[in-house]
């Protein structure tokens, strides 16, 4: 019954490649932006704070899909000969900062008033402060939401298909005009997303349970 | 930036502070000499715990003068009048000179007792890791406490929980040290044994500023009391006399309705 | 000014509007079929979540997992090119609202169940020892106080829904999303096109959040 799946699992496989690098990239490089930017706010405040904020509610108000094709048309014009595939990791990249900024941003305001007063009390400046207090505090309540939102993202990697980018859904695509076996391959396809988003969603669910015992 | 000798530990000038419309320090000026011990009490709203968190800068103070040693604390005041911000790292280095106490204790939850006292000394103060630790045994042995650490903040009794605090805060080896309320989060079985801790401080010469309900130990160990109403210095001087004697009306309403509630 | 305007590409924005509000008209009507069948499937779905009855519990369990865990895209896909093979030749449309309805549906669900559970212990037993049955505690004490606590998560939740309506556009719907690129890809016209498109979003989300924030308080003033 699944043998049309089986017989084109070998070129899925490879999209399924494509898609988990899409992810590691935009992902992996949206995290890191998102979290300098949101410790940056919480720490500095001020105007920094408020065009940080600027950028969170713009990309955050605006589909992925729109920014993709933004991306898609808008580089090569203003004369960035970069590929598709790195227009949409661009917009990738920007959607999880926006997203990752806010969590990492409530985080740190989430640790006590008190944990700073007392650091600063004992003459810790601000970095040190950051490091020995803040954010070993802060970390437990960044991680479970930092997960579900990798869950979002990978799952927004499949709209870069929408704009021509090459990947796992793309290829399922491509599978189904062939074959028109749009249930095999879809319920299929379906089933190896789950694969890697479902084992996030429980990591992030068991944490964020330690971390309300312990608290 | 040399210290001077012939100046007081801690010396307050006109200092004034206000949230929003709430004048809170309404001009305060005092001096606490070298190994001197000062009781603040007063009602709640006085200004005494903001008072006491000037002296650390964890409030900033509107106008006026805060030196410790000397040295201007937060603020530099030109000659010409105006008010120049420290830098962070200055603001840093005073503060690591004096050490507080909150109510809440706030230990760090995430480090356990040893890590707690020894965190400051070796990231602000570049003390020796071994020469921290043997410091922090010995600040425990005194606060009675060696057995404890390894453990962590959540294992321990309020009680033990600020005893730790307070060999925290000496880890730093302070010139002054700050009690804000240190007693009034704790049950009342185990505010003797910190009480005890501060007392032994006291003797041994620390300067110390002490805001506190606890009426009796203000009488006992303080050198000097100071009653604050309303951001002001009501009255102040020799515990016994002006416990006994108190001569403004606000000062002997306030012990009276002490007095009437712990009999 | 008109250069910069120009520059911009506002003559000729302004020259393909009706395109584009045709599109957006689209949208709403799509957001506003696909909220209206995500907030009752959800509300279908969490009596029989928390019926506490394993065969019914752990289909529907599985059920929301699935679909909280893969793209909202292959399920769109997997209702557009499936059901006709089933003999269901739904216009897009319906499939695209099925889709959305079915995925807000889920995450919904979970939040309607987070706001009860979230009611204490106390509040039930309070209630039940007052004598009042399940039924009318449930009606007339627990779902009020779970109701304030879950209109902000739905909110943000019908806020993602909204943008999600993009999404359509792969299967060939002519909404806001697919109209720019279309104008786009027929005239030759340059990115502009998709600030543009990228403003009105903006725009449109940023209202329902200010809806749902005054409606809220006056949820909150009433009771």
């Amino acid at each position: 019954m699944f043998d049309v799946l089986i017989a084109n699992l070998p070129y899925l496989m490879k999209g399924t490649l494509q898609t988990l690098w899409l992810a590691l990239v935009g992902v992996g490089l949206g995290t890191f932006l998102g979290t300098v930017l949101g410790v940056v706010s919480a720490m500095v405040g001020g105007a920094v704070a408020a065009l940080i904020a600027t950028y969170v509610f713009v990309i955050r108000g605006i589909p992925v899909l729109v920014w993709m094709f933004l991306a898609y048309y808008m580089l090569p014009q203003l004369g960035l000969m970069v590929g598709d595939v790195t227009a949409v990791i661009g917009a990738l990249i920007l959607y999880t900062g926006a997203f990752v900024t806010e969590i990492a941003r409530g985080a740190v305001l989430a640790v006590p008033r008190h944990q700073t007063e007392a650091a600063k009390a004992l003459g810790m400046r601000k970095l040190t402060m950051l490091r020995l207090v803040i954010l070993p505090q802060a970390v437990s309540l960044f991680i479970p939401p930092l997960l579900n939102n990798s869950v979002m993202m990978i799952k927004a990697t499949s709209y870069v298909s929408v704009v021509g980018v090459w990947e796992l859904t793309y290829a399922a695509r491509e599978v189904v005009e062939r074959t028109l076996a749009a249930f095999q391959i879809f319920l299929g396809v379906m089933l190896i997303y789950f694969l890697i988003c479902y084992p996030l969603t429980l990591a992030a669910r068991f944490l964020e349970k330690r971390y309300s015992y312990e608290h | 930036m040399s210290t001077k000798p012939d100046m007081p530990m801690i010396r307050v000038r006109g200092v004034y502070k206000s949230f929003g419309d709430l004048k809170v320090l309404d001009g305060m000026s005092f001096d606490v000499a070298r190994g001197e011990v000062l009781a603040i009490i007063g009602p709640s709203g006085s200004g005494k715990s903001t008072m006491l968190r000037c002296l650390n800068f964890l409030e900033e103070h509107d106008a006026g003068e805060i030196l410790i040693e000397g040295e201007p604390l937060g603020y530099r005041v030109l000659d010409d009048g105006r008010r120049v911000r420290e830098s962070e790292a200055e603001i840093a280095r005073m503060r690591s000179n004096v050490g507080m106490v909150f109510q809440s204790f706030n230990l760090f939850p995430h480090r356990n007792v040893r890590e707690n006292i020894t965190m400051a000394p070796v990231s602000v103060k570049n003390v020796d890791k071994a020469e921290a630790n043997d410091r922090a045994e010995a600040l425990l042995e005194k606060v009675g406490l060696a057995e404890k650490i390894d453990e962590y903040p959540s294992r321990l009794s309020g009680g033990q929980q600020q005893r730790v605090a307070i060999a925290r805060a000496l880890a730093m080896e302070p010139k002054v040290m700050l009690f804000d309320e240190v007693t009034s989060a704790l049950d009342p079985e185990l505010v003797g044994e910190v009480l005890t801790v501060m007392q032994k401080l006291a003797e041994e010469g620390m300067t110390m500023v002490i805001v506190t309900h606890e009426m009796q130990f203000a009488h006992d160990v303080g050198d000097r009391l100071m009653f604050i109403d309303r951001g002001n210095i009501v009255e102040e001087g020799d515990p016994t006399k002006v416990f006994s004697m108190p001569e403004s009306p606000r000062l002997k309403e306030f012990l009276h309705r002490f007095s009437a509630s712990f009999g | 000014m008109d250069a910069i305007l120009d520059f911009f590409g506002f003559a000729f924005i302004q020259s393909q509007l009706p395109r584009f509000w045709d599109g957006f008209q689209l949208t709403l009507a799509i957001s506003a079929a696909s909220m209206v069948g995500a907030v009752m499937w959800g509300l279908a779905l969490v009596g029989p979540r928390m019926s506490g009855v394993p065969a019914i519990v752990v289909p529907i369990m599985s059920y929301i997992e699935l679909v909280r865990n893969t793209p909202l895209l292959l399920q769109i896909y997997l209702f557009y090119f499936g059901l006709p093979l089933l003999g269901l030749p739904l216009s897009a449309f319906v499939c695209g609202v099925i889709a959305i309805a079915s995925q807000h549906g889920a995450f919904l669900c979970e939040i309607y169940r987070a706001g009860i559970r979230s009611i204490s212990r106390q509040q039930w037993e309070g209630a039940l020892a007052l004598g009042m049955t399940r039924r009318k505690a449930m009606r007339q004490v627990i779902l009020p106080q779970a109701v304030l606590k879950v209109v902000p998560p739905i909110g943000n939740q019908l806020v993602i829904l909204i943008k999600d309506t993009s999404l359509v556009s792969a299967i060939g719907i002519i909404e806001l999303t697919l109209s720019g690129k279309m104008v786009i890809e027929r005239s030759g016209a340059s990115f502009e096109v998709f600030l543009f498109i990228a403003a009105v979003y903006l725009l449109l989300t940023t209202t329902f959040g200010v809806v749902l924030r005054v409606a809220e308080n006056r949820l909150r003033a009433r009771q």
